[in-house]
C-alpha cells in the first residue's frame, strides 16, 4: 500500500487524494464490485475512507466505502469484507473525529484528529431513500458518490449535484460512459 | 451512465435531496464546473 502527499485546503484540513492502493490480488472476492486499474490494483480515495480504528497496535481496520480491510502495520492485507450497515455508521461516526496524513516516505498512514468542514454528517431524506429503491439504484454507489464525485454541478436553490459514472447492469456496457 | 445525488448543504450536516441515474451525459458536461 503506497500513499501520496496530503494537501492542505485553505482552512487546514489535510485533502488527500488517491491515498492508498492496494494490490488487487488481495481482493479477489470484491473486484467486480469496486474500482480498479488496467494494472489491476484499487485506488482507494481518502475521500472514500469512511474511517479506521486500531485493532491492534501493529494492524488496522479500515473502511473503504462498505468495504473493510483488515491492515497489517506493513501494509499487507489480512482481511476484506463488506461491512454491515451498523459497522458502517460506527466508522462513519469515526470518520467525524478523524483525518488521515501520510508519514515519512509515504509509507504510513496515520490518525490525526482534526475535524474539517467536508466532515459534516451525512442525512438522507425520505425522498432519497424511496428513490434508491424506486430507481434501483445501491446505495452503495450514491455514497461513494457523496464520498468521492467525479464532478459537481451547481443545482436549483443552492444545492450541488454529485455526479459519478457508473455501470448500470441493467442497462449494459453501452451506457458506461468515459470523460 | 452517470449517478446524480442532489445535496444540501446545511451548517451541521449534508442532506441528501434525491438521487437519480441519467444517461444524458451533454447535459451535465455542459453545466459541468472544470
Amino acid at each position: 500500500m503506497a500513499c501520496c502527499a496530503p494537501r492542505r485546503n485553505s482552512n487546514d484540513t489535510h485533502v488527500v487524494q488517491d491515498l492508498v492502493t492496494f494490490p488487487f490480488t488481495a481482493l479477489p472476492k470484491l473486484a467486480s464490485s469496486i474500482d480498479s486499474t488496467a494494472s489491476g490494483r484499487y485506488i482507494g480515495t481518502v475521500n472514500a475512507l469512511v474511517g479506521f480504528h486500531q485493532s491492534r497496535e501493529d494492524m488496522k481496520t479500515i473502511a473503504v466505502g462498505r468495504i473493510c480491510l483488515c491492515i497489517h502495520e506493513g501494509f499487507d492485507v489480512l482481511q476484506c469484507r463488506t461491512v454491515t450497515a451498523a459497522r458502517f455508521d460506527r466508522f462513519r461516526c469515526l470518520r467525524l473525529r478523524q483525518n488521515f496524513e501520510c508519514g515519512e516516505g509515504g509509507r504510513r498512514v496515520r490518525q490525526r484528529v482534526r475535524a474539517g468542514p467536508g466532515m459534516r454528517p451525512i442525512r438522507w431524506t425520505a425522498h432519497a431513500v424511496a428513490n434508491l429503491t424506486d430507481r434501483e439504484i445501491e446505495r452503495d454507489e450514491a455514497e461513494r458518490t457523496i464520498a468521492a464525485p467525479d464532478r459537481t454541478v451547481p443545482g436549483h436553490g443552492g444545492r450541488q449535484v454529485l455526479l459519478r459514472k457508473f455501470h448500470d447492469a441493467s442497462w449494459g456496457s453501452r451506457c458506461y460512459s468515459v470523460w | 451512465m452517470l449517478l446524480c445525488v442532489v445535496i444540501e448543504d446545511q451548517s451541521e450536516e449534508r442532506v441528501v435531496v434525491t438521487v437519480y441515474k441519467t444517461s444524458k451525459l451533454d447535459k451535465y458536461l455542459e453545466r459541468g464546473a472544470p
